[in-house]
């Protein structure tokens, strides 16, 4: 079911919350829970039933082996631990490589070895790739003890709590459990449903108003991309129109989900935080599907990081062998495996691999900037500020990096990217083909990035009431240049029942599918 | 409750004004006026694009509509305006024909198009296309077309598409309000493009070319065989109703309700109706409702033809030879009909010598 639709917004999302807090006010708060799991499996068979079992079979393994978990490590068993981790890590990884990879890697090989070997089509689970990570995070910290007694009803709608379950944020054990153990759990609290309805709207705007605006003009310049004639111009104009409907699309896709996460008054973990006004790519990257990177720092960079670095310093590393070994290693295959776990195919591989370029460039230009302020220290200078012009350019860089990747990330294979890009790099002319971008697209554009640049975002909009699990780890980053946040007095109620109604009414434009749900 | 002592009116009011003001604000939005020829607009570059070519034949092209086809695609297809109006002159009886039908069932946008129609010309006979099933539910098309006062106030609200079709209005109405103001701005014209509508196909029965880029060759003949194998393949696909009969008995009822108010329009207007059943190939025969149509009007039953796979263009259109047997027959049947009018003195007696331009615009 999607969110953007009305069957969701005027039949299921109603009949949950009444069935929700009705169940929770006389049955209590265990009876919400189990109501509102089970709704959340109906939420998750509507679009392909024939999904539920393995979604089912992933909640029932996944609690069976994190209860075993923890019982060995409670019995000081580690090493029974770490044989059940192990088990669990390969089921679940090979349960989305079979689905996710296996035609890609069957047809890699055939391809190579010249084999006529085919796999049928498999037809890939909606949200496997969130679910997958949440039930790995969850295992990950059953094994390291910070999840210890789980029981099956909290870890069902842990696992299944539909707000989050097709496209995340992925959350963790720890941040959701407590508030499901909280005694104002399935308690009608109306302030709850006000903030939890007002990001939503903010959310199923973004969607409706922006992104599928913008997909109307980005979906064209993408068709059969190698096919078309392409310069500078027609490039730029498909970048940045993309990587505006990318950012509307998944940001207003993760506001929609906190909103109904605090209407059932869960909150949840940011996954947006004005990403695309990053001024260098790490700090990108650290605003960009935050959820989806924190899993990837915690369970795999740091893990590979650090034997790395204790490795290469054992070995006397130190410059740039050092750099290589410690962090350029664990940067790469991170990236590549952010860009894989979007998709298997070769564009997702070359994403990865330049953002990791990107990365490491941004941390070995980090690093030289440290050693230059540090020499200025021993010469008794003071450190040397960016000044305003030089940090706009480091802003329009940032976003020329991620919006030629995203053209990679967007394209249908290898050629389409490279027809893209090449044109992007200048190489079939700034203006040959003619192509001029409509006065509509440029006016869409010009007031996306407006927007973008100068209005809070939606967590800074609805800061007076914490609208995130870890708001206050972002509360003072990045505040905009025009400052608004919103209160339930007149104006905001306006506000909201405005955007509301126009977010709904855009709807009916037709109804597009989140782009994170191909992942 | 208060909410930090500074506002007065609770969060649970709050949640109810959010909500009130989304709901004025869909209200205010679905009662801005529209520019009707704009709005029989939206559906110009669909499958749908018969419904706009219907509105300029019926506002803006002179000549007059003696007999009106309203249907889907198996009477837009299998039903030649030219050769009615061409069969009917051979027999004394010069009328001028036009094929009003759009693509897709659903007989609350037959009905809009039939409100179009009395309101701008006077036709002696309308055609109505009837199936073997009556078809259960509204067109997908009414919602861009119909006023919005027929969108918001259906003969039944239980109707199945009423919902869906009443919260389209607020959305609709601005997009409309504002291409009145200023034309330019979605692409709807303001102004009859008399070129424009000449070019477009009005003949569906010769081949043609849909708004999606398919191209129908109404000259194609395939084996039995193959119309069979159609028509399993449409049959493993086709819609059922998962509502318990209770309730589709009163949200399933669009073709009653709307066929209803189609012959009210008729009676009204002194115009005879002829319900035409053109049957699929290989497909039962019989008429679902066969007694209620026969209460409204003539019924012109060609079931005969299911039979001969050599008339199908596909299992469920007539090809051109299959049209130009259907038509003659329809000729024959309004001749009929209008037998009896024009004995008690119809209008009829004075013959319409423009009948054939809609052969000229067609070709």
């Amino acid at each position: 079911m999607l969110f953007n639709s009305f069957v969701f917004i005027f039949g299921f999302l109603p009949a949950a919350l009444i069935a929700f807090y009705a169940s929770g006010r006389w049955f209590g708060a265990r009876a919400a829970a189990v109501v509102l799991s089970l709704a959340s499996l109906v939420f998750y068979a509507w679009w392909r039933p024939r999904d539920l079992p393995i979604l089912l079979f992933a909640i029932v393994f996944n609690y069976v082996l994190g209860v075993l978990i923890q019982r060995a490590r409670a019995g000081e068993r580690m090493r029974a631990a770490r044989t059940w981790l192990i088990f669990g890590l390969v089921v679940d990884l090979g349960l989305l490589g079979y689905y996710k990879y296996a035609n890609f890697v069957v047809d890699n090989v055939a391809a190579a070895t010249g084999s006529d070997f085919t796999l049928h089509h498999i037809i890939l689970p909606l949200a496997i790739s969130f679910f997958t990570f949440q039930k790995i995070a969850y295992l990950v910290d059953s094994s390291r003890g910070i999840v210890r007694g789980t029981g099956p009803v909290e870890f069902g709608l842990f696992a299944a709590f539909f707000p989050q379950l097709l496209a995340g944020p992925i959350v963790h054990y720890s941040e959701i459990i407590p508030q499901l153990r909280s005694p104002l759990f399935a308690r009608l609290q109306w302030r709850d449903l006000v903030i939890g309805v007002v990001i939503f709207a903010i959310g199923l705007a973004k969607k409706t108003i922006a992104a599928d605006t913008l997909a109307s003009y980005a979906n064209p310049l993408f068709l059969h991309a190698a096919n078309q004639d392409w310069d500078t111009t027609r490039a730029w104009t498909a970048a940045v129109t993309y990587t505006l409907q990318l950012y509307t699309d998944f940001s207003g896709y993760s506001d929609m989900a906190i909103g109904l996460g605090r209407m059932f008054g869960v909150k949840l973990p940011l996954n947006f935080h004005s990403p695309l006004r990053a001024a260098s790519i790490i700090d990108y990257w650290r605003r960009w599907h935050m959820t989806l990177q924190r899993f990837l720092l915690a369970y795999v960079y740091q893990p590979l990081a650090l034997p790395l670095n204790r490795w290469s310093a054992a070995r006397g590393f130190t410059g740039w062998s050092g750099f290589a070994a410690g962090v350029g290693l664990p940067t790469v295959i991170t990236f590549v495996l952010i860009g894989v776990w979007h998709g298997a195919g070769w564009t997702f591989v070359v994403f990865g691999v330049l953002h990791a370029v990107y990365v490491l460039v941004n941390e070995a230009w980090r690093e030289r900037r440290k050693q230059a302020n540090r020499r200025r220290r021993k010469a008794k200078l003071p450190p040397r500020d960016l000044g305003r012009w030089e940090i706009a350019g480091y802003h329009l860089l940032t976003l020329a990096c991620v919006a030629f990747a995203n053209v990679v990330f967007r394209a249908t294979g290898l050629a389409d990217a490279g027809a893209i890009t090449g044109a992007m790099a200048g190489l079939r002319g700034l203006a040959v083909t003619g192509y001029t971008p409509p006065a509509a697209l440029v006016a869409l554009v010009a007031a996306t990035v407006a927007v973008v640049a100068l209005l809070p975002n939606t967590q800074q909009i609805m800061a007076a009431y914490r609208p995130a699990v870890n708001f206050g780890d972002w509360a003072g980053v990045n505040l905009p240049p025009l400052r608004w946040q919103w209160r339930p007095d007149t104006r905001g109620i306006v506000f909201a029942g405005v955007v509301l109604f126009a977010a709904v009414m855009f709807i009916q434009r037709g109804q597009a599918v989140f782009l994170y749900f191909n992942f | 409750m208060a909410a930090g002592g500074r506002h007065r009116i609770g969060w649970g009011l709050r949640f109810a004004a959010i909500l009130g003001v989304a709901v004025l604000g869909a209200i205010a939005a679905a009662t801005l006026p529209d520019h009707p020829y704009q709005r029989w607009q939206l559906v110009e570059d669909t499958l749908y694009a018969n419904a706009t070519w219907s509105y300029e034949r019926l506002h803006f092209d002179p000549r007059p509509v003696d007999v009106a086809i309203l249907g889907a695609s198996r009477t837009l297809m299998g039903l030649s305006a030219p050769r009615i109006a061409a069969t009917l002159s051979a027999a004394g009886t010069p009328l001028a024909v036009a094929n009003l039908s759009v693509i897709e069932d659903g007989r609350n946008l037959q009905w809009a198009i039939a409100d179009e129609l009395f309101r701008t010309k006077r036709p002696r006979v309308v055609v109505v296309m009837i199936n073997e099933t009556v078809h259960r539910w509204g067109h997908p098309g009414f919602r861009y077309v119909a006023p919005a006062a027929a969108v918001a106030a259906p003969p039944d609200p239980l109707l199945h598409n009423s919902p869906t079709d009443l919260i389209f209005l607020p959305y609709r109405q601005p997009m409309l309000f504002a291409a009145a103001a200023a034309p330019g701005l979605v692409g709807l014209r303001d102004r009859f493009d008399p070129v424009r509508y000449a070019a477009k196909t009005s003949d569906y029965s010769v081949s043609h070319t849909l708004a999606d880029g398919k191209h129908i060759d109404m000259d194609r003949v395939v084996s039995a065989d193959e119309l069979r194998a159609e028509a399993a393949a449409f049959a493993r696909i086709r819609h059922r109703s998962s509502l318990p009969s209770w309730l589709a008995a009163r949200t399933d009822v669009d073709d009653a309700v709307y066929t209803d108010a189609i012959a009210r329009l008729a009676k009204a207007n002194g115009a005879r109706l002829v319900f035409v059943f053109l049957p699929e190939f290989g497909q039962p025969t019989t008429i679902a409702s066969r007694a209620r149509y026969a209460r409204l009007g003539r019924i012109a039953d060609f079931g005969d033809l299911a039979t001969n796979p050599a008339l199908f263009q596909s299992f469920a259109h007539l090809n051109h030879r299959g049209a130009l047997i259907a038509s003659d027959r329809l000729a024959a049947t309004v001749t009929q009909v209008l037998g009896g009018a024009r004995a008690a003195g119809d209008r009829i007696a004075a013959p319409n010598t423009a009948m054939t331009s809609d052969t000229a615009a067609a070709r």
